[in-house]
Order: structure tokens, then sequence, then C-alpha cells
């Protein structure tokens, strides 16, 4: 079924081999991309708000200070996925000799004597975590000193950091998407293999079927006339004949061809089973194993270099 | 209007009675019917010599009762009676009237028919004489099965049937396997 979703429902693929393909299941994985914001078949829009002087904290609703690229604020629901209210990263101040926390490798350099050489070709081997710390110490500075770029989200109000001066940002861009886009239902193409309704496989032609088909339809047929037999007579307990009455074997008939049909049925079902692809393998793995271990019983060859 | 015993369950029936009496009973018995322009009677509407149509055979459902002897001053005999039932349909289709007096001979016996019904309906109805039906305010209904006939032995030598006195056994008679 994963391998048919999607796929046009005009195709007769009766008869025909079904390859094996990712559709479905990409299809399926789709809406986890969207959450992971790493594609998906919800659309990612871009909205901004636009920064008052001394205000912090601003409403997504307000139709008056909120853009969205499609949708109207406070009547479309929304979902902010991502703000774009951040302070730059730590590496940026890396070598900021004003950062307090920078590394001063050129003064270290020089205190060791190798000052005059040209930064191209003298270097100083440090430790990675020597450099972790130092870009942690950079972001903590930041935060804890100084009012740094961050935000808080919390339902339609979100608070910004630093208090907005009018100069320092005036609009603060963010991507969302739409809760109404995400919970439709009908994203995929219209028209196309949905369920197991309307999967275009249409009326096998007598002709192609092969014997054990064959001899299976005659069997089944058999047990449907017998139970249309049996009905017909059963209609009637006993029929008059003259000077009498008969009573016929409908029962036995019903009884019959029901049982019989529901053997067929049993076993058109372990045989379309045991034809399933799960199965196939399973059971070419049957026959691996088992002929590893004939193999193994082969003595082994004895080297005498 | 009745739900059952339409005319399409009628011929169900008619097909299975016909199936059952001529493919699997059977059962053949010869119909001498009476020709009674060519029976001369006396001025009581007697005849010692009555005069019967070429035999026709009939599939039927035949049974017959034990002999009873009757022994009295005149000496001892004996008699039979039988009851022969035909699907109606089959006499209908083959325009064949049993009628009292007539001969049905069955296994080496003859036997003159003391009296001839036809009241075996089934659901309860005859479609030739409902009368909804006959006025055609309904469809057919029911369905007359049978005709059934009783009668008795009768003795050969008075039918003119068959020579009784030439003293020869008939071959008919001797199973095959002898």
């Amino acid at each position: 079924m994963l391998n048919l979703y999607g796929s046009a429902t005009g195709s007769n693929l009766s008869g025909k081999k079904v390859s094996s393909n990712m559709g479905g299941l990409i299809e399926l994985a789709d809406e986890y991309g969207v959450e992971a914001g790493v594609g998906g078949n919800v659309t990612y829009y871009t909205g901004s708000v636009s920064m008052s002087a001394n205000q912090q904290i601003y409403d997504l609703t307000d139709p008056s200070i909120v853009s969205l690229e499609d949708g109207t604020p406070g009547t479309d629901a929304i979902e902010v996925k991502r703000i774009f209210h951040e302070a730059p990263p730590a590496i940026v101040k890396y070598f900021d000799p004003f950062v307090g926390t920078g590394l001063g490798s050129q003064n270290m350099l020089e205190g060791f004597g190798w000052g005059q050489f040209s930064p191209g070709v003298s270097f100083m081997m440090m430790p990675m975590n020597a450099d972790l710390l130092r870009m942690q110490a950079i972001e903590f500075n930041d935060q804890i000193r100084k009012s740094t770029y961050s935000f808080q989200l919390i339902n339609d109000r979100i608070k910004f950091f630093p208090i907005p001066n009018g100069s320092n940002f005036t609009k603060v861009y963010f991507q969302y998407i739409k809760k109404s886009d995400r919970s439709n239902p009908l994203k995929g193409e219209i028209g196309t293999v949905s369920d197991f309704s309307n999967i275009p496989y249409q009326n096998v032609t007598y002709s192609h079927i092969n014997a054990v088909g064959k001899q299976w339809i005659r069997r089944y047929t058999l047990a449907l006339c017998k139970e249309m037999l049996g009905y017909i007579r059963g209609k009637y307990s006993a029929l008059p004949i003259p000077g009498a009455d008969v009573t016929l074997n409908g029962s036995d008939l019903i009884s019959a061809g029901q049982a019989e049909k529901e053997g067929l049925i049993t076993e058109l079902k372990e045989i379309l089973d045991t034809m399933s692809r799960q199965a196939q393998l399973e059971r070419k793995q049957a026959e691996a194993d088992s002929l590893q271990q004939q193999i193994n019983k082969i003595p082994l060859k004895i080297y005498i270099g | 209007m009745a739900l059952f015993g339409s005319a399409r369950d009628a011929s169900l029936i008619r097909h299975i009675n016909r199936e059952l009496i001529n493919n699997f009973i059977d059962i053949e018995v010869a119909f001498y019917k009476l020709s009674l322009e060519e029976t001369k009677a006396n001025m009581y509407d007697e005849s010692d010599k009555k005069i019967y149509y070429s035999p026709m055979r009939l599939n039927c459902l035949a049974m017959k009762d034990e002999k009873s002897y009757i022994g009295d001053d005149s000496g001892y005999d004996s008699s039979r009676t039988g009851e022969f039932n035909f699907l109606r349909d089959d006499l209908k289709d083959k325009n064949i009237h049993i009628e009292e007096g007539d001969i049905l001979e069955w296994d080496n016996e003859y036997y003159e028919i003391d009296t001839v019904g036809a009241s075996q309906y089934w659901a309860g109805r005859n479609p030739a004489t409902d009368i909804g039906q006959v006025e055609g305010d309904i469809d057919e209904f029911g369905y007359s099965v049978a005709v059934k006939v009783s009668a008795h032995v009768t003795r050969r030598n008075r039918l003119n049937l068959q020579e009784v006195r030439s003293g020869i056994n008939k071959s008919s008679i001797i199973p095959r396997n002898l």
C-alpha cells in the first residue's frame, strides 16, 4: 500500500509488477520534517514585528504592529517556528581584544619572544576545550553582564531583550506556520491513490489466469452453486409429489457450500500470505541459514605449510 | 396476494416432480383407454366385451396392497387394490384423461380403475379454478399436483387384451437371469 500512495488512479495495475519505492514512507515522514523545520508539507511563512522605543512586550495578534506574509494577525492561528533575534555568535568576539574574555594571543606570543613574526607563520597550539570554554565565557558575559539579544515567547506575547530603544533594532522577523495548514488533512494531490478502495486494480482477465487459479475458481463456483441450489431447495421444507411429500437436501447443500467457500477463502489467504514479499524474504533467509549450516558440516582442510 | 406459491415456485415443483418421477423413480405402467365408440353395451349399458385403445406407457408412483383371499360356496378367490399417482401436468401435456373403467397394467397385473381424483393442491389452491386468477385479478398461485387413481386387480380374460387360454407360458414373465 505504501508503494502506491499518491500514484495515479488512471493506470491499470492488474497483472503488472509494482516496484518498491519510498514515496509513501517519505510522505508519512513529512509531518516530522515540518516540526523539525527541515522540510515537510507545511509552508513556513515570514512575519515581522515592528519595534517601538522602550516597549519590551508585543502582542503577536495585533495587526497594527505585526505583519504576516500570509494570513491576518489575530484572525489566523499561527505557530511561530523561529525568531530571528539572537545575539551574534561568540566566535565573532573570539579575537576581540575588548570583549574582556578574548584571546590575546598576540600578547602571549610577544611575551614568548615571537611577536615579531607575521601572524601568518606563527601559531599557538591550544586544546579545544580552551576554545569552547572561552566562547562559553563570552556568551555568559553577554547574558549576565549585558542584556543580550534574546526573547521570551509565551502564548501570543513576546518579550524582547534588550529593551528596544528605537535604534538598536526596529523590526524583528520570524518564521511561522498557519495551524490550519498543518491540520489540513488534504495536503496531497487529489485524485491519486489514497486507500485500498481506489487502487487501480481492475477485473483480471480470465484467460490470463493460470491453471492453479482457474482450478480455484472452478471449486469456488461449485461451492457457490451448491449454496444457491441449497437455498432454492430449502425454500420449502417439503415439496409435494403425487400422493406424498418429499424433503430435499437444501440444508445439506447450504452447509456444504458454505464450508467449501470458507475453506477456499482460507486457502487463498494462506497462499497469498506465503507469496508476500515479507514471507518470501523470510523463506530466503531460512534457506540461506539452512544452506550455511549444511556447508558448515564440510570438514575444513588442514593447512600444511 | 399471497407471497408464496407463485407460478415460479410451482414451476420448481413441476420440474422436481418430473425429474423425480420420470428419471429417478421411473415406474412405468401401461394405460389402456376404454373405447366407448367400439364397445357394444346391452340395454343396461353393460358390456362383457370391452374394447380398449392401444396402451400408452406412463410414469407414476404406484403402490399395491397385499392380496386378500375370499373363500365362499362358489370357490376360492383373491383380490387386490392399488393406488397410482400421476403427475397431473404430464397427463395434461400428453392430453390423457384417465377415467373410471380404464385399465392400468403393472407388475403383470391388470387394474381396473375405480376412482379418479385430482384434489392434491400445493399452497391450497388449484390455479385452474382459483376465482381470483380466473377473473384476472391476481397472478397464478398454487398448483394442482397429482391425479390419484384407485383401482382393483381384474381378471385378464375379461379384458380381451391378452390371450390367456393359449396354454403357452409367456416369456415376458420369466426373469432374464433364468
